[in-house]
């Protein structure tokens, strides 16, 4: 290891530090893109009543769940203010970071279904993890699709949900011009425990969200119902 | 203070063969490369970054510079971009400018994912952290196009700065111990019985397979629960003990326990296993790859040559001349 450092050495030193500074900061855990109407959804709900006893706290499950907001802005406050500074280092070198993988593993997930009426009634074109119905599967199981469809598991984005259906629809209309309609659906699962799932074999449905229904002499295919472009933006 | 920074400098002066990370360039451009092609392949990489009016899925309307330099997500930036991280990972995998490479394939990509982040995830970022790190190695001095071409082998032993093997350590331990605090869901504790492997194998977005079979095994599931979880939020032990053994001639309780046991690779033996798992059983894109490429940097040029042996190119007699001899258990 070199004994007489250089100038050179002190600026590395000091480059580095900073990076891991910036990136360190980054990766802290923070509850980003929250809404307060997200802590009254089920899953959240059962997820703060189960930390709720287990800290044992004296409070309620209500007022706990609004100290767990107050202190989550608080972070997010002072985050924004110590991550100001080095935006623009993340947006150039690609440095941004953001772990959040799998923090709440949901009981209740949604599956994405495609259904098509040729004629003779509504039939399943493609549903998620069926072996029969896979209609592009190649295409919705590609990595990229399942993440776009995976928010609207969390019921949001519903706009963008309505402008994939659209798309599929006209894809398909293309292939077989006699189809009549479409309806498309998040179907909501709930996983049973592991003993009952050994019993039945079998995931439940728990019922539909935004069933929707398109007639084929509605579609535009032209893409100009892209929908309101969304100016993308990267966690904060 | 003077002496912790001259602690932090001198050890961030380290010179040492840069025989990690070239093999850490060469992996790393070969996930870019099937990165790209699974999109191609599936086509998802070009309905979701097109606009609605070029046959996307959605309007796009995306802020970053060097989309809005080309014109905004059409076909022609698109395929600009696309050709573009697709050369990059060659120039990488080849070791053909090596650190220009990675700065195109960087951008590259930085662009693309910026078109519609919707569609991205966890190893989109490692990808571009990775790149980063690779513009700023010498990642293309030994094992390269670019070596045989300078010396005439394919092989140079002569030291480079060992600083950014030490970043990419700690990349991995920060995404590990960040991923790690973050999973408060009832479902990594015992008070949610270590459900969380089970829930996750049965996910309809992520699951490859119909995995009902899974419930057979949840007790191993539940195992798999209890070990992700400590392993991911203690994973800022690794870098701890590589600057142990690093240090060795130092005392310290801590420093005796880390020379005695290599915890590192307790670490790695878990970690591949998990991401080896999860490469079978769920479609998480290059994640799993580009996690356990950041392990090859966890052990030393030294380390390296004595795994690989003969499977590595002589090196060129000159080259060892300059080689900075490493202490017997260097890491």
């Amino acid at each position: 290891m070199p004994t007489n450092l250089r100038p050179l050495d002190h600026l590395r030193a000091a480059f580095v530090l900073v990076h891991v500074a910036a990136i360190s900061l980054l990766s802290m855990p923070a509850p980003v893109g929250m809404r307060r109407s997200d802590l009254d959804d089920p899953q959240v709900a059962t997820a703060l009543a189960d930390w709720h006893r287990a800290l044992g706290l004296r409070s309620s499950e209500a007022e706990f769940a609004d100290q767990v907001w107050e202190v989550g802005g608080s972070i997010l406050h002072i985050r924004k203010r110590l991550l100001a500074p080095f935006e623009r280092y993340y947006a150039l070198t690609g440095t941004r970071q953001g772990w959040r993988m799998f923090g709440q593993v949901a009981r209740t997930p949604a599956r994405f279904e495609l259904w098509a009426d040729e004629g003779d009634g509504f039939r399943p074109l493609y549903i998620a993890g069926s072996g029969e119905a896979d209609w592009q599967a190649s295409l919705l199981r590609g990595e990229r699709f399942r993440t776009f469809i995976n928010q609207f598991s969390w019921k949001t984005h519903r706009g963008a949900f309505e402008r994939m259906v659209e798309w599929l629809a006209c894809k398909r209309q293309q292939e077989l011009p006699t189809t009549v309609a479409y309806r498309a659906r998040m179907v909501k699962l709930k996983l049973p425990p592991a003993a009952k799932l050994r019993e039945t074999g079998k995931i439940p449905e728990i019922g539909p969200f935004w069933e929707t229904t398109l007639q084929s002499h509605e579609l535009v295919c032209d893409g100009s119902r892209g929908g309101p472009a969304e100016a993308e933006q990267e966690e904060p | 203070m003077g002496t912790l920074w001259t602690r932090w400098a001198t050890r961030l002066a380290t010179r040492e063969a840069a025989t990690s990370l070239a093999l850490w360039r060469i992996v790393v451009g070969l996930v870019v490369l099937y990165m790209v092609g699974m999109g191609l392949l599936s086509d998802d990489m070009r309905v979701l970054w097109l606009d609605a009016n070029d046959g996307g899925v959605r309007s796009l309307a995306p802020r970053q510079w060097l989309l809005g330099l080309l014109g905004g997500p059409t076909p022609t930036t698109w395929a600009i971009l696309v050709a573009s991280a697709t050369l990059g990972a060659l120039g990488l995998l080849l070791g053909l400018m090596s650190r220009l490479s990675a700065l195109v394939a960087l951008q590259a990509l930085i662009a693309l994912f910026a078109i519609h982040p919707a569609t991205g995830g966890g190893h989109d970022k490692l990808i571009t952290n990775a790149l980063y790190l690779l513009c700023l190695a010498p990642a293309g001095h030994t094992l390269s196009l670019d070596c045989r071409l300078r010396t005439g082998s394919w092989r140079d032993d002569s030291p480079v700065g060992a600083w950014i093997r030490y970043l990419a350590v700690g990349q991995l331990a920060l995404m590990y111990t960040a991923t790690g605090w973050q999973k408060l869901g009832s479902e990594w504790f015992p008070w949610g019985d270590y459900e969380a492997v089970y829930r996750s194998l049965l996910l309809p977005s992520w699951a490859r397979f119909n995995l009902v079979g899974v419930a057979w095994f949840y007790p191993l599931t539940q195992v798999g629960t209890a070990v992700t979880w400590i392993w991911e939020s203690t994973f800022f032990l690794v870098p701890l003990t590589l600057y142990a053994r690093a240090t060795r001639t130092r005392p310290g309780r801590w420093r005796a326990i880390a020379n005695r046991l290599d915890l590192r690779s307790l670490y790695a033996a878990i970690g591949l296993s998990m991401h080896l798992i999860l490469f079978v059983l769920l479609e998480l894109g290059p994640f799993s790859l580009i996690s356990a490429s950041f392990y090859i940097c966890l052990y030393s040029p030294a380390e390296w040559q004595r795994i690989l042996g003969h499977w590595l190119p002589r090196p060129n007699q000159g080259s060892n001349r300059n080689t900075v001899p490493e202490p017997k258990s260097a890491t």
